[in-house]
């Protein structure tokens, strides 16, 4: 661990809660962001994000473009590891 | 951050998140499943697949794999405890070259000896082997034909081989594998009592002062017994143990005697003990004037070679070899007393006062002993002998057959007892002790098997070391090897074994579950079930017969060796393969199949479907209509009840933990031979050797005599071979399980660290050990767990890489045809 | 031209076919009556790593070189770092607690006699190759395919 650690890593995982019609084109619009990845989800209107960003600043950009996009209802950060 | 580490924490993230979310994962499992319904494993009991200790574990399985194994708490044996390889049980039937359809070697769409293989049908398979073992039989008879099984071969696929060999085609040219580990055994217990098996148990253990181990490795070979000696040894300070060997091992790791002695002198040290008991006056004379007999044995008797070999030339007795004279105590005393001290020292190499201390274990009346050996006085030139002369210091002492005073026959195989001996799937035997020769035996067996008088024929057949130079010679042309790898495991390779194999008069049929070095050398190969994939019972090494259901499906086309013997029953009438006296005397079996008359004989298929457990599958019985597996052990049974071989019923076994025979009114029998404890033995005797005509067992005096071939100026080294723990016996199951294969990859030659040097030798070299015969390619090895005197190398026989049998002699027992493995003459050179 | 094709088929085929037969025994790897060079000594993993169990009973495989380490009546060096007395101090794994069991299930103060042999459950692993792969598949691994 200590050879990178001057390069931190943000690894967390989000449940992104939006309109079951909006779905398809919120989770679209999303994995587009750089450093994210969609993982499982369910049609009622909710799915899980991986975010993996290299500073706490662009976390909180990530998180605040996906908050304001068409259709999103909530988010709520799950898991959140440093190094 | 390393790759790994990012992977696993990115997988917790997306699964943490799930999990909370209330949604599955495609590819990952939540981090903990608690659900019940998931979580529920079928746990079922099955002795392990390994050694003649008969640990039982629990198998659990789920989707019809097994998932994982545990010993089991409520077995006696084991009590919980596995051995590393036990651990590993659940990963032995997968490695990935599983064989799963049958095999035969093709050129051009038909049967060549030199083809390759190709996959072929069932079908296929059994009209080939119909068609050459027909032609076998017609062309030269019954003698012909071949069948070598196994000490791992469930208890009711050696009587249905049994059955189908010495009834069917009326040949007793079938051996077991155990006539290399247990023959000498047998041959000793014949001898000594006149009735087979240990007359303690494991229970002994628990109750001895003193436990002697004449050349067995317990601590690698049989695990789970070395830790009940463990824990009585370090639990009450006044228990000793003494540990003999060729070399120094992982079992000397508790020895308060350790002791080396030069190879085959383990005859004359026997001889000391037995001279010290009497020179000091312990005899417990009681008992031998109620319970003992003397009788000099037969000397110089050959070494079981061809016999044109100088050596046999030589010999003065070889056909007299099992004869023996009555003798007196008087004379029996005078013929050890050549076994003093000091001679037994200078031929042994052991020290006097190790000798001395080792014979008071013996001598000494307040100290109850066990005695344990294996493969070091079984796979012996004297093997016999060295058992019958074991039993002599137990017998002038009277310490047998009660706790803690036990001369103890340990077993290598999980069935060398359960199967090969008990149901007699040997060239010279029937079930229960009974023998070919005898003709009362055979009207038994012929009754029994509900047989016409004369079916069961009265030659003895070829034995293991025998088969092979038949093989060789051309005189068995048609051979069926099922559950063992005997390529890999019969002395001396290149001169016997593959040109027996390859000899394009031979067609040869290997059943495994996986491509061995065996089946590399055969014709067809038959893609066999393991273990837990049929349902089996086993007997291990105190008598105790366990049982197990069929707990999951075998892969592919692969049958069990039951299935495969009882279809190729099908193929074969009465006409074609009984005489015509037979059937003109009996013509109503004419035109009937083997299938008929072996197994559709109102016995073997008396049992109905709805008897078997709903729980389990059985896939021998569905196919053939009715629970073969009981009555194939019910008929069987029937010979051993009410002649001291008492099995209980079929569905108590599925039951128990095993019952140790005679069971009699649902009890286990612990100590045999003794008035209380067996129920065979008289009232008012103490102790009944029932097994001989007047009660009395036998103390043979019998010389040490030197091996077949020593260490001479060219090959000047001795040769020993045996196993490690990690792996049993030719490999085929532990080298594909990857924990045990990268414990113990491959074969070394271990040497001493001097003799090293003065070949100019280093650890890790390339070497080669060489004998008169052939000659393999290892590494050297100087140190490590066996530390070898000068003067001997050990090289272990489980790598199909490194076939150490290519250097072994095929020297035997002449009693008991049982291979000399731990003697012959090598040099090690570098590569 | 073509005649010679024709002919040169069949020997390689015949070729192949003696090729493929004489190795099926995938541990040997070649021909019974051949004899390869031997692998080197395998040399003992050392990186103190735990490794995956195949499931919760079975014995943890030892991570380190154990050579010369002796285990007999008058000592067991394992214990010298694994035993509960010495955790705190090696920071080495403790002995589970089934170690501390006798034959009955009834705990005892010390390690039991019968668990006392460490190797003969307890393997080292090697740099040696895998030579054929098992199938094996856990019950994490079944439950994740049965969803």
């Amino acid at each position: 661990m200590t050879a990178e650690a001057h390069e931190p890593i943000h690894i967390s995982s989000f449940i992104v809660r939006c309109l079951p019609e909006r779905l398809q084109q919120v989770m679209t619009a999303v994995e587009a962001l750089p450093g994210v990845e969609i993982h499982a989800n369910d049609p009622c209107g909710k799915f899980v994000a991986l975010l993996e960003l290299d500073s706490e600043k662009v976390l909180v950009e990530t998180i605040t473009t996906i908050e304001l996009m068409k259709g999103v209802v909530n988010t709520s950060m799950v898991y959140h590891h440093v190094e | 951050m390393k790759p790994t580490r990012r992977d696993f924490i990115k997988a917790n993230a997306v699964a943490t998140a799930t999990a909370v979310a209330g949604m599955s994962v495609p590819g990952s499992a939540a981090n903990l499943v608690t659900d019940r319904d998931q979580t529920e494993l079928t746990w079922s009991k099955a002795p392990c697949r390994f050694c003649g200790t008969g640990c039982s574990v629990n198998v659990a399985t789920r989707d019809n794999r097994i998932v994982a194994t545990h010993g089991d708490i409520n077995s006696p044996v084991n009590k919980g405890l596995s051995c590393v390889k036990g651990y590993f049980l659940s990963k032995i039937m997968y490695g990935s070259d599983r064989l799963t359809q049958p095999l035969l070697r093709k050129t051009a769409g038909k049967y060549d000896k030199n083809g390759e293989f190709e996959p072929v049908s069932w079908d296929e398979a059994f009209d080939i082997m119909e068609e050459k073992f027909k032609k076998a039989l017609k062309e030269k008879g019954p003698e012909a034909i071949g069948m070598f099984g196994s000490g791992q071969w469930t208890v009711w696929e050696g009587y249905a081989a049994a059955k189908l060999m010495k009834a069917g085609f009326r040949s007793n040219n079938i051996d077991p594998n155990a006539r290399h580990c247990m023959a000498s055994a047998v041959g000793g217990f014949m001898r000594t009592f006149g009735i087979d098996e240990p007359m303690g148990c494991y229970d002994d253990m628990e109750h001895a002062d003193a436990f002697v181990l004449w050349g067995s490795n317990m601590a690698e070979m049989h695990p789970i017994l070395w830790t009940r000696i463990t824990d009585r040894r370090l639990s009450h300070p006044h228990v000793k143990v003494a540990v003999l060997s060729t070399y120094e091992h992982r079992s000397f790791e508790l020895a308060d005697v350790p002791m080396i002695f030069t190879p085959q002198t383990d005859l004359a040290i026997l001889n000391y003990i037995a001279n010290y008991i009497i020179q000091n006056d312990m005899v417990n004379k009681d008992f031998v004037s109620k319970h003992v007999n003397f009788r000099k044995g037969t000397e110089d008797i050959g070494y079981g070679l061809r016999p044109e070999h100088p050596l046999e030339q030589k010999a003065a007795n070889v056909k007299t070899a099992g004869a023996s004279t009555e003798m007196s105590f008087e004379e029996y005393k005078k013929y050890v007393a050549s076994y003093d001290a000091a001679s037994v020292s200078k031929l042994s190499g052991v020290p006097e006062n190790q000798l001395e201390q080792l014979a008071k274990l013996y001598a000494d009346p307040n100290i109850k002993v066990m005695s344990l050996w294996t493969m070091g006085f079984n796979q012996h030139t004297r093997g016999v002998w060295a058992n019958n002369l074991v039993y002599n210091i137990h017998l002038l002492t009277g310490k047998i057959s009660e706790p803690g005073n036990s001369p103890f026959s340990l077993t290598g195989q999980p069935s060398a007892c359960g199967t090969a001996r008990e149901v007699g799937t040997f060239s010279h035997r029937l079930p229960a002790d009974m023998v070919v020769k005898n003709p009362e035996h055979r009207k038994i067996a012929e009754k029994l098997w509900k047989l016409p008088e004369g079916t069961v024929p009265g030659w003895v057949g070829a034995h293991a070391v025998l088969q092979n130079r038949k093989l060789k010679d051309g005189e068995i042309n048609a051979y069926w090897v099922q559950v063992n790898n005997n390529v890999q495991a019969a002395a001396n390779l290149n001169e016997e074994t593959l040109p027996g194999y390859r000899n394009p008069e031979n067609f040869i049929v290997v059943s495994d579950a996986y491509p061995t070095v065996t089946a590399q050398a055969a014709d067809l190969i038959l893609p066999t079930a393991m273990w837990v994939e049929k349902e089996g019972a086993y007997g291990n090494a105190e008598r105790r017969t366990q049982f197990w259901h069929q707990m999951v499906d075998a892969p592919g086309e692969s049958t069990s060796d039951l299935w495969q013997l009882v279809e190729f029953s099908k193929r074969f009438t009465t006409d074609e393969v009984w005489p015509a006296e037979i059937l003109d005397a009996s013509p109503e079996y004419k035109g009937k199949t083997l299938y008929e008359v072996l197994y559709r004989n109102g016995n073997v298929d008396k049992y109905p479907l709805s008897d078997m457990d709903e729980r389990y599958k059985n896939h021998e019985s569905e196919d053939f209509g009715f629970y073969l597996q009981k009555g194939l052990f019910e008929e069987y049974a029937g010979f051993g009840r009410g002649h001291a071989h008492d099995l209980a019923d079929f569905d108590t076994y599925h039951k128990t933990r095993g019952l140790r025979w005679p069971v009699v009114d649902g009890k286990e029998t612990l100590w045999r031979f003794k008035e209380g404890s067996d129920p065979y033995a008289k009232a008012g005797t103490g102790w009944d050797f029932y097994g001989k005509p007047d009660g009395k067992a036998v103390i043979f005096a019998l010389p040490y005599e030197p091996a077949a071939e020593s260490p001479d100026e060219d090959y000047n080294l001795w040769l020993s071979t045996g196993r490690v723990m990690e792996h049993w016996h030719s490999g085929s199951m532990t080298r594909r399980v990857p924990e045990l294969n990268s414990a113990f990859p491959n074969a070394l030659c271990f040497m001493h660290p001097a003799d090293a040097k003065e070949r100019k030798l280093r650890r890790g070299d390339e070497v080669i050990v060489r004998s008169r015969r052939g000659e393999i390619r290892t590494r050297l090895e100087t140190r490590g767990r066996n530390r070898v005197p000068k003067g001997l190398v050990f090289v272990p026989w489980f790598d199909a890489s490194q076939l150490i049998n290519k250097v072994t002699l095929d020297a035997t027992d002449p009693l008991s045809k049982e291979t000399d493995y731990k003697k012959c003459a090598v040099k090690v050179t570098k590569a | 031209m073509k005649k010679f094709a024709m002919i040169f088929m069949p020997l390689l085929v015949v070729a192949t076919f003696t090729l493929a037969s004489d190795d099926i025994a995938t541990l040997r790897g070649g021909p019974i009556n051949e004899e390869k060079k031997p692998p080197k000594i395998a040399e003992v993993e050392n990186k103190d790593i735990k490794r995956a169990r195949n499931y919760p009973m079975q014995p943890p495989t030892i991570p380190h070189k154990i050579r010369d380490y002796r285990v007999d009546i008058n000592s067991n060096k394992c214990l010298s770092c694994h035993s509960r007395k010495q955790t705190a101090a090696s920071q080495a794994p403790m002995i589970s607690v089934t170690h501390y069991m006798d034959r009955e299930g009834n705990f005892l103060a010390d390690v039991s006699p019968r668990r006392y042999f460490c190797e003969q459950c307890h393997v080292v692993q090697t740099n040696a190759p895998t030579l054929v792969g098992n199938d094996f598949k856990d019950i994490d691994q079944l439950l994740r395919e049965a969803k």
